[in-house]
């Protein structure tokens, strides 16, 4: 059955490479450049992942994350994180954003395929 | 330091629907079934001559002539299906296609593939893979994946109907 | 939409700028081969484009620049000194990637040839060396175990209680670790049914296990937990506690007591036996011993063992369809059998490859279809009990009330009725998009309900029985109701009836079913999502279902659904037009009635007058261009649908027959009568008719002319 994964950065351009990326997955991308804008796509329908930026206006990642982990139909699943922090504070910081993972800005392709599929469980 | 790479050998298997001869690429032939008993569809595509039972699967049979809008000359004589596996939306399917006679298996080396010539070609490119250019002239490669997809073909570019090629 | 392409072009239009000053660069380097700057920027260029090339399938520039990257990085790190072998190599390496950066066919060739010529020279460029040997290997790659030796790792796993709120699933690593040998201390047991566990998660396992798979096997498979929640060692089965961090962690989990002989006995446990899952010291045993135990026990299982209460017999005043309840657990050991046999198929397959027996091979292939037509068989079997989905709209609804601020109690009955997977799957969709269309415009808000003297809280209620071949499932809400002017008012605007018509209640519900039609109220954030009630309806009559709606102003809203135990395999009448089979479900089926040529031919604008009831009818001779003699005496069989009748007219009817339905195909997508085909016991296919759509045939040509 085809996946559904959620997109969030406020640069377009951003969220065009990380689609691209994704393409050779069977995946629907729903994609959103506010964390307002992708709380829409959270209404009763199955998501199985959520990818989304750290540094947004308004809302930002880690708020985007506490509202959608109110509801209880995903309270659970993975959520990964966009950004460009050092390795040392991204496990102290994974704690307290309940993140599964970061992934660095820019990321390489390859590396970043291997973490969504393994969210996704996959091969 | 001379380096020698080895090219790839296609192979086509080549069928005649009335007097036009045509070639698919044989990865994508399944079998070639004859005299099978096939059940009709009423209430369907004109080009749909009915169904059969393919190991344990319904296959649809379709008349390639009516499908490519070829004017059909042996009606009777059909007898021969090749079953073929293509894709569509993403899915493999599998389809039985009537034609009449089934010539031979080519085999050519990849680099002898030529586009569709732009010369007095009465073929819709839209449908072919390539030509096959042997001592026969050139054979139009089919590319069934469209062919046999649910849209219509219009396989002859001119609506005069010159249904004899040049070849032979 | 992405514009790939663009992208694309994006990317070789900068790659190639990168190029002209990478030769710029070089230049310089050449000059002065101790230039840091030079070297640094050289560095930067294969970074990016290893980087970006990979994004786009330029592997093989992917890979080319890997390798010149690490020659520079061996420079910056002061392990290598420039000379003009590597400036040379360097230069090919610029060439050849333009080269590769050309899109064209043609180039294809000439680009492979070039480009193996410069890898194996670059590559050669490192083998005199030892230690650079590791800086070639591609970085996914692992350090090759070269003996295969089996090595013993000792895992203690103690995911963090919040482990569910990063989105993680501990058992997630269990199942990752299915191909190796490993034991659990303690064992690991069954989640409880609902979900509390996973808010406050306080499970912790010791875990042996024995592979030849390196270490940054294991660290891949923890690869999103945090370091103080896995600690993997390796053991030395001789010298166990040499490993002192091993010895510190473990005295630290034991009270600060090691006792050795423990922990040797677990150790010989996983190197002897090769169990999955699931340790017990006192009673190790061989996994071969385990399969033939499960073999024997189904064996053993006689039709005795099945006692009545498994048996359920369901009856119907038209059908005659006996059903059995089979423990899931017994299933499923069928279908892990069955699929070990599908693989071991494909190994026999494989073996005789070589062989050159016609005979055999056509032996062969028949094993391969029959098995993989049980293993179908077996699937098929498996119902599923509707809780699942019954629990997802559970949240749905806690959500949706706090969204909207309206109390709302959800209740399910039957909640262990059983469906097809199949089906379970399909109507989960129009299930959510009926509970959301309940809770934003049936259930009203406190005021409201308040002010009508209802309850403060609303109710909805999720109903699911089998009654005769069917399930039903209810979905009834006791709020505002539909208003049945609304809707007619609705319907003459859009022109779809004319302010004369009289139509009943339940037609008028019928109405929202059709495509287009939705009052302004019905297009809200929370349900306007652009699925209406049509594709609900549509989507429930792909199942071969039935929905219906029912509605009492300000008493609430009941929409019914009614589908069928299976879709795979459905009981049907045989019979025949013209000596070719076609196959009618029993279910839709009223009754079957003899009637002589004449008064078909004879009727009034294909209707029938039977028992004081006009039927319209289809006479399926003419509607499937049928041109032989007709028989003197047809058969005329009456459907039953939304308590209406209707019929067909058939030559024969030959027989009750169940039968296992096939799909068309996609070239029969837009089929106007048929579902499917089947298969009969002579091996000639005949072709089902969906008698739901041949109602809507009926109706076209008859009523609306």
């Amino acid at each position: 059955m085809s996946k559904t994964i959620v997109v969030v950065d406020d640069f377009e351009n951003t969220l065009r490479v990380i689609q691209f990326s994704l393409r050779k997955i069977d995946c629907e991308v729903l994609t959103a450049r506010q964390g307002k804008e992708a709380l829409k796509y959270f209404d009763g329908r199955d998501i199985d992942l959520l990818i989304t930026d750290y540094n947004m206006p308004i809302m930002d990642g880690v708020e985007l994350i506490e509202e959608i982990r109110k509801m209880e139909q995903y309270e659970f699943i993975p959520v990964l994180m966009l950004t460009t922090e050092t390795k040392e504070k991204k496990k102290q910081r994974a704690e307290e954003a309940k993140v599964t993972a970061f992934i660095k800005k820019p990321y390489e392709h390859d590396v970043f395929l291997n973490i969504v599929k393994k969210c996704l469980r996959i091969s | 330091m001379k380096k020698h790479y080895k090219i790839k050998d296609l192979s086509f298997l080549t069928f005649f629907i009335g007097k036009e001869q045509f070639a698919v690429n044989v990865d994508n032939v399944i079998e070639v079934v004859r005299d099978i008993n096939m059940s009709e569809v009423p209430k369907t595509e004109h080009y749909i001559e009915g169904i059969i039972n393919f190991r344990g699967e319904i296959v649809t049979i379709v008349n390639t002539a009516k499908k490519i809008n070829l004017k059909d000359i042996n009606e009777e004589k059909k007898k021969i299906i090749i079953v073929f596996e293509l894709k569509y939306e993403d899915k493999v399917v599998r389809v039985g296609t009537l034609v009449d006679k089934v010539k031979k298996v080519f085999n050519i080396p990849e680099n002898l593939i030529k586009p569709v010539p732009d010369f007095g070609s009465y073929y819709n490119p839209e449908f072919l893979e390539g030509a096959l250019n042997t001592e026969d002239g050139f054979i139009m490669i089919l590319d069934i994946n469209k062919i046999f997809s649910t849209k219509d073909v219009e396989i002859l570019i001119q609506n005069n109907n010159h249904t004899t090629a040049k070849n032979k | 939409m992405i514009n790939e392409e663009a992208l694309k072009n994006n990317f070789i239009h900068e790659a190639k700028e990168l190029l002209e000053s990478l030769e710029t660069v070089l230049l310089d380097l050449e000059n002065d081969m101790k230039d840091e700057a030079a070297i640094q920027e050289i560095f930067r260029i294969m970074h990016t484009l290893k980087g970006s090339a990979g994004m786009f399938g330029f592997n093989k520039i992917s890979n080319l620049t890997h390798h010149i990257e690490s020659i520079y990085d061996l420079v910056r790190e002061g392990k290598l000194v420039i000379n003009s072998e590597i400036i040379s190599i360097t230069l090919a390496a610029s060439d050849v990637l333009s080269i590769l950066l050309n899109n064209n066919d043609l180039l294809k060739v000439v680009q492979e040839v070039k480009y193996r010529e410069l890898l194996d020279h670059v590559k050669g460029f490192f083998i005199e060396d030892g230690e650079q040997r590791e800086k070639l290997k591609p970085e996914n790659s692992e350090p090759v175990n070269e003996d295969n030796k089996e090595s013993i790792f000792y895992i203690y796993f103690s995911p963090h209680k919040n482990i569910f709120k990063r989105g993680l699933n501990p058992y997630f690593i269990f199942d990752d670790l299915v191909n190796i040998k490993f034991n659990t201390y303690p064992p690991i047991k069954e989640t409880p049914l609902d979900d509390s566990y996973k808010k406050d998660f306080t499970y912790k396992w010791e875990i042996y296990l024995s592979t030849s798979k390196p270490l940054s096997f294991i660290e891949d498979i923890f690869m999103f937990y945090n370091d103080n929640e896995y600690k993997v060692f390796e053991l030395d089965p001789i010298d166990v506690l040499g490993n002192v961090k091993f010895a510190k962690l473990y005295k630290s989990i034991h009270n600060n007591k090691i006792d050795l002989n423990k922990i040797k006995s677990r150790i010989q446990n996983i190197q002897q036996t090769g169990l999955i899952s699931g340790g017990d010291d006192e009673a190790p045993s061989k996994a071969a011993d385990i399969v033939e135990g499960k073999i024997k026990q189904i064996d053993s299982t006689k039709i005795e063992d099945i006692t009545e209460d498994d048996i359920v017999e369901r009856h119907d005043r038209r059908t005659k369809t006996s059903v059995i309840k089979v423990p899931t657990e017994k299933l499923d050991e069928l279908i892990n059998l069955v699929s070990e046999l599908v693989i071991i198929n494909s190994q026999l397959t494989y073996l005789s490859g070589n062989i050159f027996n016609l005979k055999l091979k056509k032996t062969l292939s028949n094993v391969e279809r029959l098995t993989k037509n049980l293993r179908d068989n077996a699937l098929e079997l498996r119902l599923v009990p509707i809780k699942s989905i019954s629990l997802k709209l559970q949240r749905l609804v806690r959500d949706l009330s706090k969204k909207l601020d309206k109390k709302v109690d959800f209740v399910t009955e039957g909640a262990d009725t059983e469906l097809d997977s199949n089906i379970i799957n399909k109507i989960e969709s129009p299930l959510i998009h009926i509970i959301r269309n309940c809770m934003d415009h049936g259930i009203e808000s406190i005021e409201e309900r308040t002010k009508k003297g209802k309850t403060e809280k609303g109710i909805i209620r999720l109903i699911a029985f089998y009654s005769g071949a069917h399930v039903f499932i209810q979905v009834q809400d006791d709020g505002k109701g539909l208003d049945i002017e609304d809707i007619r008012k609705n319907a003459i605007d859009k022109g779809i009836i004319n302010p004369t018509d009289k139509l009943t209640n339940k037609e008028i519900f019928d109405l929202i079913f059709l495509p287009g039609f939705s009052t302004a109220q019905n297009l809200s954030e929370i349900s306007g999502r652009g699925v209406g009630m049509d594709v609900v309806k549509s989507n429930i009559n792909d199942l071969r279902g039935i929905i219906e709606i029912d509605s009492e102003k300000d008493l609430g809203t009941s929409i019914s659904l009614k589908l069928p135990l299976t879709l795979s395999i459905i009981d049907t009448l045989l019979v025949k037009i013209d000596n070719t089979p076609y196959l009618v479900p029993l279910s839709s089926i009223d009754s079957c009635h003899k009637i002589e040529h004449k008064h078909i031919v004879n009727s009034d604008n294909h209707q029938l007058n039977f028992k004081e009831e006009l039927i319209p009818y289809i006479y399926l001779r003419d509607y499937f261009n049928n041109e032989s003699t007709p028989p003197e005496v047809e058969n005329f069989i009456i459907l039953e649908y939304n308590e209406k009748k209707y019929a067909i007219v058939v030559d024969k009817v030959m027989g009750e027959l169940q039968a296992v339905v096939k799909p068309l195909g996609h070239m029969h997508k837009d089929q106007e009568y048929l579902t499917g085909a089947s298969v009969l016991g002579d091996g000639s296919l005949a072709l089902i008719i969906d008698t739901n759509k041949m109602v809507g045939r009926i109706k076209e040509e008859t009523l609306y002319k």
